[in-house]
């Protein structure tokens, strides 16, 4: 068998990461970011990242979980950017491609609604509903207690005026 | 069924960012700058090339006692630059493609360990670099070990996972060895500069324990000492302090304004800082000035090696030998922080002289005209163009600087509310930097008096509520509109030609209307922005543009129409302007460099911002690329001829073309967009107004000054603390209070 070296190794680690994981990480830094330019340099960013550490990740969560830490990490600090506050900064989808088939009004109105959340409550709801993570996996990639993912996402549905169906999944 | 929430999330977000599915993979692009093959373009400034030419060869003829053994080393050179440390006069430098050795007088540094090599013992790039006990050693924050370098190699000296030092909550920042304790400098991950906290940890234990010290900002390992400079915001000050190791006790050294003193940096005995914008060395009881240095805008690591000092930032290190005080021209400016970096940029291109800037981004006319009546000698002071600076310059109270045919050719084609500002009696007092234009925006149409602007408010009970802070989000309040009934009051008089009259009908109906009016308390997105800063570019400037790639087939983000519009006016016949806050440099009458403080503003006016230009000058200005886009497009072109040259292929040479196209009609690539120039030349530009009623200067705007509190006094009023008579007595009274110019 042939032996690869170490950067050949990591880039076919990386390439697995990006085959299975780039369009979710795009799209979650483009409901963070609402532009898609901006959304493809978080979400270069994020990967080359984890292309960095990926010696030192030793599984201690999942692979999305981790790359999920690393793009929520990344796209905060582009929204900290002092470059960031020239950008527009009203919530729309103007800066997004347009999709193929015209999105149902609700579904728009939805999305823009869930842009609009306050920045935890966004967080929240984005992993937890939309990226399909578990309590306990959004915790660890917001870095808080499950109660307070629990309680963010509670707020966050009452603004949403969605019922709270949180912890079913999780048991 | 019912359709869940995470299903019906999950279907919306989808369907509205089902256009991102089809985008390119971004797979090459990572791999391509993982292997480092993509250098970061250059900044360059293409503006004014004639310009430039001649203030080059002026500084050359400056260049008497040309300062050798200045140092710059770019990033694209040797990597990101993250840590240094200084042994026995070598630099040590951690860098993105490893460790590296730099000693004075070299042109580059040299490769002490390739990344390649510490990744292989298990070493990431996420290290902190420190000195101990005589050599280098890395904190490897994601391996949680550390590492010395002896008999030729990385050692590993502790792994700290698990012990006291592993704090899951902290990010370090800095590490500094002293006594042979390990001090760490730890930051919450949402938490900003200000606040630190110091840790003493065991190197061979890992035991580690939080010492009583606030707001800290830098650590230095000292003979005599932990150094730590410490930054109380809410007092102003920064102090630089000497802690025993031991104790943990701190004792102050000296305290400073904010940033005062930074860049803080030891060999030996010797303590060595930028104090007040002068490189400096401690002599036990103060500072001793050496020259002015101006180190990058976001340097953040620092140290003496020989008989110099390096300072690093991401994109830089640059190193200056000590030279005493006076042996070479120190250009020293006062004021606002420059754009950009400026000042090293000047000092590259000038190496006879050095620049000292004392940032106070609160400085006002009437400190510039205090300070020069009190025999200051700062060579430039950068400060707002307001209606007391105008008064000093009237008075002669500043140099002229008609000597420059550069300066006076640069007013050509400049905004005539600009270019009238700066001339006064026939001279040219200043030299414009930069202008922030602030405008109103969004699709609701902005009525044209406050009045009706009012009406339409109060009137509104949708969920959106029609004008918000651009920042905070919520709806304006009362002094919101108090604020901008008084500056219009004051600026519509000032158009005119006439006084003040606070007794005129249509401020009295306002300020009546204002305190019956009911405002909504409404959330959610406003319908109109009035704190919009125009901008020309298609998208600023960001860290990662160097990266961005259009691939051929795709469709480039639609460029955002400028929905700008004038405020309100009060009078329905008054003129509606966009104000502006227009910064500018004006040179000290008793500058102790007067010429190279000329030739510094010839540098600065070939080396603005190609937006900032077309904000001051837009009868002149075209629409152009960002500067570096062309260089960008030059590599992608060689790189995709050497990756097909290497997998023996001929180039597709009619894809590269779109490719490159792809970028050049790209929004986000121009610097200035023809689409936003042409609304801000016809709809923006000929109503700028600086505001240069002396009411409305920077210093009566502060606390305790006459606007502040003619405010105040119409706060009252509206909020129903005073009666009407009173607050117009007040405002009479205030405005004839206003104290002259020194």
């Amino acid at each position: 068998m042939t032996q690869q070296r170490p950067d050949e190794r990591r880039a076919a680690e990386l390439s697995r990461l990006m085959a299975a994981y780039e369009k979710d990480i795009l799209k979650l830094c483009c409901l963070y970011l609402r532009d898609a330019t901006l959304a493809e340099d978080a979400a270069q960013e994020t990967f080359f990242k984890a292309y960095r550490a990926l010696d030192r990740f030793r599984g201690e969560c999942a692979d999305k979980t981790w790359l999920v830490r690393i793009a929520v990490n990344t796209c905060r600090d582009m929204r900290r950017a002092a470059w960031f506050r020239f950008v527009d900064r009203r919530v729309t989808l103007d800066r997004l491609p347009e999709p193929a088939t015209p999105p149902a009004a609700d579904s728009v109105h939805l999305t823009l609604e869930i842009m609009r959340l306050p920045d935890r409550e966004r967080d929240a709801v984005i992993l937890y509903y939309y990226q399909g993570m578990t309590l306990r996996e959004t915790a660890a990639a917001l870095n808080v207690s499950e109660t307070a993912v629990a309680k963010r996402l509670k707020r966050a549905c009452e603004r949403l005026q969605l019922i709270w169906e949180g912890g079913a999944d999780d048991a | 069924m019912r359709e869940t929430n995470r299903e019906r999330i999950r279907r919306a977000v989808d369907e509205c960012l089902s256009g991102m599915d089809d985008r390119p993979s971004l797979q090459t692009r990572v791999l391509a700058r993982a292997r480092g093959e993509r250098r970061g373009p250059r900044r360059l400034s293409l503006a004014l090339a004639v310009a430039l030419l001649v203030t080059l060869l002026a500084a050359a003829a400056l260049a008497a006692g040309v300062l050798t053994g200045w140092l710059r080393v770019r990033q694209e050179d040797v990597g990101a630059l993250h840590g240094c440390v200084s042994l026995d006069g070598t630099l040590y430098l951690s860098t993105s493609g490893g460790l590296r050795t730099w000693k004075p007088g070299q042109e580059e540094p040299e490769l002490l360990v390739s990344m390649d090599e510490l990744q292989a013992q298990g070493i990431g790039f996420d290290t902190l670099i420190y000195a101990d006990r005589g050599a280098p050693a890395l904190l490897d924050l994601s391996g949680k070990k550390l590492w010395r370098w002896q008999d030729g190699a990385l050692v590993c000296t502790l792994d700290y996972a698990g012990t006291p030092m592993d704090l899951p909550q902290r990010r370090y920042r800095a590490a500094v060895m002293q006594d042979g304790w390990l001090f760490l400098r730890a930051v919450l991950p949402e938490g900003t500069v200000y606040e630190a906290d110091v840790y003493r940890a065991d190197p061979l234990t890992g035991e580690a324990e939080r010492l009583p010290l606030e707001g800290v900002t830098e650590l230095c390992a000292w003979e005599g000492g932990l150094l730590a400079v410490a930054c109380d915001v809410d007092r102003g000050v920064c102090r630089l302090m000497s802690v025993d190791p031991e104790s943990g006790v701190a004792r102050t050294l000296d305290e400073r304004s904010m940033q005062g003193i930074e860049g803080v940096a030891c060999d030996g005995d010797t303590i060595c800082a930028i104090v007040e914008g002068t490189l400096s060395l401690w002599n036990g009881t103060g500072w001793t000035a050496l020259q002015g240095y101006a180190p990058g805008h976001l340097d953040y690591a620092f140290a003496v090696v020989g008989e110099g000092y390096a300072s690093l930032g991401t994109n830089d290190m640059q190193y200056v030998p000590f030279t005493e005080a006076g042996s070479l021209p120190t250009l020293t400016i006062r004021g606002y922080i420059s754009a950009d970096n400026i000042d090293a940029d000047f000092q590259q291109a000038c190496p006879g002289v050095a620049v000292s800037r004392a940032a106070d981004p609160s400085l006002t006319a009437r400190q510039v005209a205090e300070a020069i009546a009190a025999g200051d000698e700062t060579d430039l002071f950068h400060v707002r163009m307001d209606g007391e600076l105008v008064t000093l310059m009237r008075q002669g109270g500043l140099a002229p600087l008609n000597e420059s045919d550069l300066l006076l050719a640069d007013t050509e084609g400049m905004l005539a509310q600009v270019a009238d500002a700066i001339f006064q009696d026939g001279s040219l007092y200043a030299v414009p930097s930069f202008m922030h234009v602030t405008v109103w925006e969004g699709a609701e149409e902005v009525p044209a008096t406050l009045e009706a602007l009012l009406e339409k408010q109060a009137a509104w009970t949708e969920k959106a509520p029609l004008v918000a802070h651009a920042w905070e989000g919520g709806t304006w309040t009362k002094d919101d509109y108090a604020n901008l009934l008084l500056t219009a009051c004051i600026t519509e008089a000032y158009q005119a030609g006439r006084a003040v009259d606070f007794r005129e009908e249509a401020f009295v109906r306002m300020l009546t209307a204002l305190r019956d009016a009911k405002l909504p308390e409404t959330e959610g997105e406003a319908r109109l922005d009035p704190d919009e800063i125009l901008s020309l570019s298609g998208l600023q400037d960001m860290p990662f543009s160097g990266e961005r790639t259009y691939e051929p087939g795709t469709t480039p983000p639609p460029p955002s129409a400028p929905d700008w519009q004038l405020p309100p006016a009060l009078s329905a016949d008054a003129r509606r302007t966009a104000g502006a806050n227009l910064l500018v440099y004006v040179l000290n009458p008793n500058a102790r460099h007067p010429d190279v403080a000329m030739t510094y503003l010839e540098y600065l006016c070939g080396h603005r911002a190609l937006d900032e230009e077309a904000l001051i000058k837009p009868a002149s200005a075209s629409p152009v690329l960002h500067p570096q886009i062309e260089e960008w497009i030059a590599w992608i072109i060689e790189d995709q001829h050497a990756r097909d040259a290497e997998l023996g292929r001929a180039t597709d040479e009619e894809a590269l073309t779109a490719s490159t196209d792809a970028i050049r009609a790209a929004p986000d690539s121009w610097a200035v967009t023809q689409g936003r120039l042409e609304a801000y030349r016809e709809e923006i530009a000929p109503y700028v107004d600086l505001r240069l009623h002396p009411l409305l200067a920077g210093s009566q705007k502060r606390d305790g000054g006459v606007y502040a509190r003619m405010l105040r006094a119409v706060c009252d009023y509206v909020e129903g603390g005073a009666a009407l008579e009173d607050c117009l007595t007040r405002l009479e009274t205030l405005a004839a209070s206003a104290p002259a110019v020194p």
